[in-house]
């Protein structure tokens, strides 16, 4: 909770902290309530300019662009919120190895982690694409195993500095088993570094979203999400630039939003820069 | 030196084997018959079997798997099922497109992202500060396809305000008329570059203002230079190591970007051919474009960490270090992402 004071009281802290949660309103809106009823068509009136009826148009099928945008929301979180787990997971999971007794189990980690760092998410994505088709679940592991890994990386000196610290070396003499000691005295070290950079990876991942499905291997047809009501109608632009427009700046203004998160996060939690936090470490 | 190399070769190759077997994974757990799947619904089951013997599907998983393997080794990537051409003459052709736009907008991103950062960096306060973050913070927060559509809606020839540019196609003769071709990836390689050089700024920044602070600046302030000659020279030097691993991270992180603006700006690169394969399941093409490009992709981080090493001589000489000095940097590559 005093994290979250300090990320709203600081300028861009507190816009984020504005647009995430808009995001969330706007989501559990949309599942009672859209403008207009989504399946809804309007034959006559496609293409049609922002009107009472029409707060932002509508597209080249006539479907009202609020309603959609709003239930693509939805989507988006799920897809945001499933990344991060996932990511986390393999983070945890590779950085575990990393710190493994058995040279053979931390040198396959690394490896792993260090040559799989420079295949590109689309790749990924292409090659579950073939098994899975366009689906949500493409978008969500290509991220996932693509940002897990930088997690497990990044977060790797920072678990070998706790690992061969002190107090998990009491830990151990006291008769705690490794498997104990990483759980309750090394993995709690990582979770500063954790949060922030998943607050980044759910900005990849939305923008990610919008590149794949605009490629046709990420959100299916039909679907509503940010990135499929971009490219719906990213064809018409010299025709209708409003209409792709919007999309366009809603996805912009969240992903900066989830930055600037991560970014006040850090200062937050670094108690180099966060002068509360080391007072407050010194009085314990 | 050397030692590094070859160790850092043999990953090379056990990622590539471990690919090799995942992509052939992948392309097998398909539900059904692969062969029915790429003859259709409609087909007979004398095709069926026809096309069966021709992939070589009645032969066991390991053995299809060795067969491929050393077709790859030969340089023969099989032929389309679909169309009947050789996939290695078809993707060179593509390639011939998107190699160039990714290493145009690779330069790009470094022309705009590197000399930026460093301005940044020098500036501590004031407003250039504040108007460069906040730019720098939007601009790498589009999406490539937006990004592309608004620089249409400028530039674009018959569309844009300052319809200069070319906005669709490639010549047909290609590279023959490099004026043409050159002109038509200018839009393009502009959309990769500037969100990506947006990233690669904040990169530069941070990575800038985590030297001011060193030994290394204060000692060039002190022998005369000013902060901000200083972080030019000295400090640009010693994040010189890390400024390469980010770029070849980058190299990889544009892809994603690049196909999206391929294909909005209609170029016959290796994105259209790639989706429509996979869209199509022509598993024998796939299977290979795919394993191509994920050997391209370990080559390049090989490459890079070969670069870092030699950009970094502290390196060469403690193998200790490693761990302990690119742990604080490290964590900000990810933020750059």
């Amino acid at each position: 909770m005093s994290i979250l004071r300090y990320i709203w009281h600081r300028g861009e802290g507190r816009f984020s902290l504005i647009v995430l949660g808009c995001w969330l309103i706007v989501c559990a809106l949309s599942l009672v309530w859209t403008p207009q009823p989504l399946g809804q068509s309007d034959g006559y009136n496609t293409w049609a300019s922002p009107s009472l009826a029409h707060p932002m148009g509508t597209d080249g099928t006539g479907r009202d662009m609020l309603s959609w945008l709003m239930a693509g929301s939805g989507t988006e979180l799920q897809i945001v919120v499933a990344t991060c787990v996932l990511a986390a997971l393999i983070g945890v999971v590779f950085v575990s190895f990393s710190l493994a007794r058995s040279g053979l189990v931390s040198e396959i980690a690394t490896v792993i982690t260090d040559t799989l760092l420079s295949i590109p998410i689309v790749l990924i994505a292409l090659i579950l694409a073939v098994p899975l088709g366009a689906s949500i679940l493409v978008v969500i592991l290509s991220c996932a195993i693509s940002y897990g890994l930088n997690l497990a990386r990044i977060a790797k000196p920072q678990a070998s500095l706790a690992a061969t610290s002190r107090y998990v070396e009491a830990a151990r003499a006291a008769g705690s088993s490794r498997w104990k000691a990483l759980r309750t005295h090394v993995l709690p070290n990582l979770i500063p570094v954790f949060s922030v950079q998943l607050s980044i990876c759910a900005g990849t991942a939305i923008l990610a979203e919008a590149g794949l499905t605009y490629l046709g291997i990420g959100v299916p047809a039909g679907t509503a999400s940010w990135g499929s009501s971009l490219s719906s109608s990213a064809s018409f632009i010299s025709i209708f630039p409003l209409t792709v427009v919007w999309p366009g700046a809603l996805i912009t203004v969240v992903v900066v939003a989830l930055n600037l998160f991560g970014d006040c996060l850090r200062k937050a939690v670094d108690p180099v820069v966060n002068a509360q936090l080391r007072a407050s470490e010194v009085r314990r | 030196m050397v030692k590094f190399v070859v160790r850092r070769l043999a990953l090379f190759c056990v990622a590539l084997v471990l690919l090799s077997v995942v992509v052939f994974a992948c392309l097998r757990i398909l539900p059904g018959n692969v062969a029915a799947v790429m003859a259709g619904t409609n087909s007979t089951p004398e095709r069926l079997a026809a096309l069966s013997e021709q992939l070589g599907l009645n032969r066991s998983y390991p053995a299809q798997y060795f067969q491929w393997c050393s077709d790859l080794l030969h340089g023969n990537l099989g032929i389309s099922m679909l169309t009947g051409r050789s996939t290695m003459s078809q993707a060179l052709v593509r390639a011939q497109v998107t190699l160039p736009l990714i290493v145009l907008g690779l330069l790009l991103s470094l022309i705009i992202g590197v000399p930026l950062g460093v301005l940044a960096a020098s500036k501590r306060e004031g407003g250039l500060h504040s108007v460069l973050r906040y730019v720098s913070l939007a601009a790498g927060a589009v999406p490539a396809l937006w990004g592309g559509l608004l620089l249409i809606m400028v530039f674009g020839k018959g569309v844009g305000f300052v319809g200069i540019l070319p906005a669709q196609g490639f010549p047909d003769n290609g590279w023959a008329s490099p004026g043409q071709a050159l002109a038509s990836l200018v839009l393009p390689a502009l959309s990769v570059g500037i969100i990506s050089g947006a990233q690669m700024m904040r990169y530069t920044q941070s990575a800038l203002d985590g030297v001011a602070e060193s030994g290394f600046v204060t000692m060039s302030m002190a022998a005369g230079s000013t902060r901000a000659r200083a972080l030019r020279t000295t400090g640009l030097r010693i994040v010189l190591p890390d400024l390469i691993s980010v770029t070849g991270l980058s190299f990889a992180q544009m892809v994603t970007g690049v196909l999206v603006i391929e294909n909005l700006f209609s170029l016959p690169g290796l994105a259209s051919m790639l989706v429509t394969d996979v869209g199509n399941r022509d598993l024998v093409k796939v299977q290979s474009e795919l394993m191509l490009l994920a050997a391209f992709f370990l080559l390049i981080g090989l490459v890079t960490d070969i670069a870092h090493r030699i950009a970094d001589p502290r390196l060469r000489t403690a193998s200790a270090v490693v761990d302990a000095g690119s742990g604080g940097s490290s964590g900000e590559v990810g933020g750059a992402r």
